[in-house]
């Protein structure tokens, strides 16, 4: 099962005898981009609109056109978030909070391009791992149970917890309001209401796309209409760029980001190959974790560039291992892996341990299709970004600001043609914008949203696993191996010679 | 292309309205796209049943039946989400009809199965039976039950959800034998199978949609029917095994919410009936690891009616431990 570098080369002849995969490639690349830069059109969404048109496609063009969206929409979604601070899908919700500083700099080429990099370095990373590793890989995912995600979860709230707000206690208020939020829907054991106060459509829960274009589109909208109301109608979003390496890629930064980089990349991976955790958390772990450790933390938060590369490279690094619980065991991770499944059972591919037997030469047609896509929407971000950048510095906020409104609102309409949704979606915005005038973070409140009900459904597995009897996570080593980094995380955080340090070293 | 479907959903919008006002709308339907929501996670037996036969409708219809997974409370979610739309029959939903019944008598829900919806046909059906992890030391259903009878009560299988069918025919598994052990939801029948390779319990309910393709890594003790399965004949029946239990198997049907036009029913229901006689439907089904079997919806809601009793006796069960 193991590969070696034949069958990828193999894939690549395949694909080569194949124009139309070659022209999904291309599409994919394009059109990834492109709607992950939309705020709220996800990945997801972008992929459910392709979707049907897959099924008529040879197997390969299907796959490759959605694998390669999937790949090139976690990228896209930097390009709003750097330019409007409003993230263009959820995995890019860390890096506006330093990409758009920088854009405010004048420097959103620069930070455009940063992206770019650190984004194909960590897919191509991850996408390493994929091609050689997938079946060794699968079998210490298979290790993993629920006490062992509880664990995960835990350990992802403790890293998080170091990018909320500076008040730790009104970051816990913003965590704690996530989590409640999260419970709104149906308990998934019993089936019984939870705060849904008789609402049908709340007893779904509430989904992510009109929460997150609440919190973040709709609510920077009104920050800004607050800000520019009264003001000289000139005034652009992002000034200028002052001097040609405002819009370049420097050694400097390079320098600065490779080991970020690196490390991010890692933990995206690592994010990746376990189902459900995805896109979000990975970006908001190596973004905790990167600040944690960073020489010049008085920079992040207001316009670093490892604060960008960091969630930027782990955002994509989880691209490529996620589809190894896809392919070996079934699991769909996400739901754009759910979606991908969906054309592999439509075109009668069999998912499991045996694929790359069975299935080989497709599956490494994907994997080399996927190499060639991350070349693709490189080369898209690195050329347009330098256009995207000079062309929104010149237009006005207030043609901006409610066309990103409306495309906000179209996009959540469009998910499940839902006017509830949009009506969320305002609501949410009312409360985002509160919770940035009283310092609360809404970084703190999406992630916890994002992870709680994980999190809440490993708690009740591991408890009934082991008849409510909490010890089940010391019995477990890794459970207790990921329990202790979060603990010694949170420790070094706050034992008092490490603030000393800080305020004498570096500084 | 965004754009582009956002003015043709405008457009469907306003034809909606139009139609609303024209009663002679159920002829020409379906003039537009169907959506289809499916209660269970993309992946499992359920969810392959329905694309299966969305794709078989779409040739037959040409228009797109969009297969959108609204997964929870054993299909309430989606059936909630189907009595609040319109009854145009523009959304249907798929259910699997013994999960779905057996919910509503564990718990009251906002929708009546009976009085709400309308059946409108049966295209397969799925069963239960008994998985373990290849190198599991057990390799008979006896070799198991014997194990369960002489446990403390402390070993441990995974269900796809409380009141789904899986659960339901585990619990009389272990009345059946007079044992106890510890149950453990997942989330879809991906994430159980997921549970038994890991051997993070020690065996799951699962049906045989989620064996193929891991032959080698797990085993199929027996199936919770009275007749051998369509897929796997050579896997013994609990009724081959001679064992005294109440079983229920999972019809796979299609639900319109009620006052839907009858034509429009009668319209997919012969279409339905159709697609499961096709070979190629048959041939995908069985290759999918589902038996595929038609049943008009009047029959459907004979067999509930006349099961219903007997599902009650072993839910009044499952509650009362």
């Amino acid at each position: 099962m193991n590969a070696n570098p034949l069958d990828l080369l193999g894939g690549f002849v395949t694909l080569a005898g194949d124009p139309l995969a070659l022209t999904m490639i291309l599409a994919g690349a394009l059109f990834g981009v492109i709607v992950g830069a939309i705020p709220g059109l996800t990945t997801a969404a972008a992929i459910a609109i392709v979707l049907p048109v897959t099924f008529y496609m040879e197997p390969l063009s299907g796959l490759v056109l959605l694998y390669v969206i999937g790949k090139a929409g976690r990228y896209g979604g930097s390009i709003a978030a750097i330019l409007f601070n409003t993230p263009g899908t959820s995995a890019a919700a860390a890096t506006q909070i330093d990409g758009h500083p920088l854009a405010l700099q004048g420097k959103a080429g620069k930070a455009i391009k940063v992206g770019t990099f650190a984004s194909v370095s960590g897919d191509l990373f991850g996408d390493f791992l994929l091609i050689c590793f997938a079946a060794l890989i699968a079998s210490w995912t298979l290790s993993l149970g629920p006490p062992e995600y509880f664990a995960i979860y835990m350990m992802a709230f403790v890293v998080i917890g170091s990018v909320v707000s500076d008040s730790v206690l009104r970051g816990l208020i913003s965590a704690a309001f996530g989590i409640l939020i999260a419970t709104v829907g149906l308990d998934f054991i019993s089936g019984a209401n939870r705060l849904t106060f008789g609402v049908t459509n709340l007893m779904g829960g509430l989904s992510l796309v009109p929460v997150l274009i609440g919190v973040f589109v709709v609510a920077e909208v009104l920050v800004q209409a607050e800000t520019h109301a009264g003001k000289g109608r000139k005034l652009a979003i992002a000034p200028k760029p002052t001097c040609r390496e405002d819009s370049m890629l420097e050694m400097d930064d390079v320098r600065r980001c490779a080991p970020v980089i690196a490390r991010s990349s890692v933990y995206g991976s690592i994010i990746g190959m376990m189902p459900g955790l995805g896109s979000a958390v990975a970006c908001f772990v190596a973004y905790g974790e990167e600040k944690r450790r960073a020489k010049r933390p008085e920079l992040w938060g207001k316009g670093a560039v490892e604060g960008v590369a960091a969630p930027e490279a782990a955002n994509n690094a989880v691209s490529g291992p996620a589809m190894i619980p896809l392919l070996t065991l079934g699991i769909p991770g996400s739901t754009v892996g759910a979606m991908m499944m969906g054309v592999f059972l439509i075109h009668g591919i069999q998912v499991g341990p045996s694929i790359f037997t069975q299935s080989g030469t497709i599956i490494y047609a994907l994997f080399a299709a996927g190499l060639l896509g991350i070349l693709c929407y490189g080369l898209i971000g690195w050329f347009m970004s330098g256009l995207v950048g000079r062309m929104i510095a010149v237009l006005p906020p207030r043609l901006i600001y409610p066309s990103v409104l409306m495309i906000g609102f179209l996009a959540t309409y469009s998910v499940r043609n839902s006017l509830f949704d949009v009506g969320v979606s305002i609501v949410f915005g009312v409360i985002g914008y509160g919770m940035r005038r009283y310092g609360f973070s809404a970084a703190a409140f999406v992630i916890s949203f994002i992870l709680a009900p994980g999190a809440e459904q490993a708690l009740r597995q591991s408890l009934r696993m082991s008849g409510d009897d909490l010890g089940i996570f010391l019995e477990r080593p890794i459970a207790v191996v990921f329990l202790g980094i979060g603990v010694f995380a949170l420790l070094a955080r706050s034992l008092p010679w490490k603030r000393i340090c800080e305020r004498e070293g570096v500084t | 292309m965004t754009v582009q479907r956002k003015i043709c959903s405008g457009s469907a919008a306003l034809g909606l309205t139009l139609a609303m006002a024209m009663p002679a709308m159920a002829q020409d339907w379906p003039n537009q796209p169907v959506t289809v929501l499916i209660p269970f996670s993309a992946g499992g037996g359920n969810d392959t049943v329905a694309r299966a036969m969305g794709g078989a409708l779409e040739e037959v219809f040409s228009v797109p039946f969009t297969p959108v997974n609204a997964p929870g409370a054993g299909g309430f979610v989606a059936a909630q989400q189907l009595v609040a739309g319109r009854n145009d029959g523009y959304t249907l939903s798929h259910q699997s009809l013994g999960t779905f019944m057996l919910t509503s008598m564990m718990n009251e829900q906002a929708v009546n199965p009976l009085e709400d919806l309308e059946f409108v046909a049966q295209m397969a059906v799925l069963t239960s039976a008994v998985a373990v992890p290849m190198d599991s030391e057990y390799e008979t259903l006896s070799d198991l039950t014997d194990a369960l009878v002489a446990s403390d009560g402390s070993m441990t299988w995974g269900h796809t959800g409380q009141g789904g069918f899986h659960h339901v025919n585990g619990v009389s598994l272990l009345q059946a034998i007079g044992a106890e052990a510890r149950d453990v939801p997942f989330q879809g029948s991906s994430a159980t199978r997921a549970a038994v390779l890991g051997e993070q319990v020690d065996y799951a309910i699962l049906s045989s949609v989620n064996y193929l393709g891991f032959e080698n890594e797990m085993r199929f003790l027996a199936f919770f029917s009275e007749e051998a399965d369509a897929v796997l004949p050579d896997v013994p029946t609990v009724a081959d095994l001679g064992l005294d239990m109440v079983t229920v198997q999972t019809p796979s049907v299609w639900v319109v919410p009620a006052g839907t036009d009858a034509a429009i029913i009668e319209t997919l229901q012969s279409a339905i009936e159709e697609v499961v006689a096709s070979e190629d439907y048959q041939t995908q089904l069985l290759s999918l690891g589902i038996t595929p079997r038609y049943a008009s919806g009047a029959d459907v809601r004979a067999l509930v009616e006349t099961r219903m009793d007997g599902w009650q006796a072993i839910i009044d069960s499952v509650t009362a431990e």
